[in-house]
Parts: C-alpha cells; structure tokens; sequence
C-alpha cells in the first residue's frame, strides 16, 4: 500500500515543491529514528566534562594529601581552568631539601600510576623548581628561596583556590 | 634554525634585551642548528640599566620562539615572526620571574 502511494507521487512531483515535502515528513514520522540529537549530545557533552573535571579535582586532591603526609609546607591547590589553557589545577607546595622533593615526587608518582593510571612528565631529578607533568594537573616543588623569588601565587591571582580537607603546615 | 651569531630577543624580566648565540649545546656536540626546546650558550648584546645581569654576560638560554617553522607530531606547524629565548641558570631554572 505504502509503496504505491510513493511511487505515484514521485511521478507527479519529481522530488520538489511542497508535496514533496510533505510526504518526507509523512515518511519520517512513519519510518524514521532519531540517530543523533544536538539537543541530548550537548549535555551528554557537559556531563561528561563535569566527570572528567570531578576525577581531575581528586587526583589533585590525593596528591596534595599525599604532599602533606610527607611534611611538605604551606600546599595551595588552585583551579587554573580559566585561566590557562593547558591544564586545569596547579598543585604549589614548599619542601625544605632534595631528599624531601625526590620523596614527594616519587609518591606522587605512584599513586598517580596505580590510583589514577596516568604517568607524569617532568623532572626526574630534584631541582630548586622541581615539575611534574599530570596533564591536567601540574604539580610545583619549590625549594624555600624560589618560592618568593617566582611567585606564583601572585602570578595566578585569578585562580579560585582549592580547599583541602586536611590541615597544612604554614612556614 | 638558531646557530651561531644569531641575534635573539629576551622572553622573559631577567633584564637581558638581546642575546647573541656562541654554541648550541647537546645532540653530541656537532649540532649545527637549535630548535624550540634546545639550550645554546649566548653573549648579552642588550641589557636593561641596574638589573642583575648585564651587557656582554655569557649565560645559557633556552629557545622558545624562532621564525623557522615547527612541526608538531599530530601535523601542527607553528611559525613565530621572531627568534626569541628565555634565560636559565645551569640547573634548567628560568633567571626571570615571568615569561611573555
């Protein structure tokens, strides 16, 4: 029944004008499924940001902890999103000798491998600004001197700081 | 393609305005070119009045900008309309304190 219906109209009306139109959406209404949806795809999009945000804010979180276990000083976590383009949080903290940072930056690094599955870039031996490399977190062991020499802090103002559930050490 | 006698501008407020490149270091020590990312030696030709470091200085910088284009993994090609370097210390640390 239906086939003949199509046949005669593409007879009279060869693909334009409004009977044409008309019969698509006669069509579409009877036949046709819904593949992709802007509408849907957007928050399905902004979900998805918002885990890859929540999963990032505790990979931060768990290193500042783990930072704070091995004594390291005055930890600030900010949220660079805004701000900078190739990362979303910076972890800045304060440690006091190379054998201290080569310890923070080691247990960063484990747990970053086996919690979170992903392998940081950056220095491999302490340096007075030592730098680890997440991705999207970025992680800055200054030694006391170069903390004020560099000055973040004051560099990202903009930043929103992160609170962490843990008390830090303030020197 | 930095090498030697190439003049550079200063991207950072380390107080050096230009810098003229002496050698090129690493890549076994027959390297005629540095690209972005590579540590030459360079001489201060330019420098800020009162800053901490100054004229004629032989200091190691890391490149950052150059004119010849870049090429990135993914087929990016990145080209600068100038040569520029930023100052470092011999642990790798910046001597400025921002980077423009």
């Amino acid at each position: 029944m239906t086939l003949v219906f199509i046949s005669c109209s593409r007879a009279q009306n060869p693909g334009t004008g409004e009977g044409a139109d008309e019969l698509l959406e006669e069509l579409l209404q009877k036949h046709g499924e819904v593949v992709y949806s802007s509408g849907g795809g957007g928050s399905a999009a902004l979900a998805s940001e918002a885990d890859e945000d929540a999963e990032c804010l505790s990979l931060a979180v768990s290193l500042a902890k783990v930072a704070s276990e091995v004594k390291a000083a005055d930890i600030r976590v900010l949220f660079v999103k805004p701000i900078v383009y190739w990362t979303e949080f910076f972890i800045i903290l304060t440690a006091f000798s190379n054998a201290q940072i080569e310890a923070i930056s080691s247990k960063m690094r484990d747990i970053g491998e086996q919690q979170f599955s992903r392998v940081a870039s950056g220095d491999t031996k302490p340096n007075s600004w030592t730098l680890l490399d997440f991705g999207d977190v970025v992680v800055h062991i200054f030694l006391p001197p170069q903390r004020e020499f560099y000055n973040l802090e004051e560099f990202y103002g903009n930043a929103t700081p992160i609170e962490l559930p843990f008390e830090t050490q303030l020197q | 393609m930095i090498q030697p006698q190439t003049l550079l501008n200063v991207a950072d407020n380390s107080g050096a305005r230009k810098l003229m490149c002496i050698r090129v270091i690493g890549g076994a020590g027959n390297q005629r070119y540095a690209r972005i990312g590579d540590v030459i030696v360079a001489v201060i030709k330019d420098a800020l009045p009162q800053m901490p470091l100054q004229r004629s200085e032989v200091i190691r910088a890391v490149i950052v900008r150059t004119c010849k284009e870049f090429k990135c993994e993914d087929g990016i090609i990145i080209r600068y309309d100038d040569n520029a370097a930023v100052i470092i210390d011999q642990k790798g640390n910046p001597k400025g304190t921002r980077v423009f």
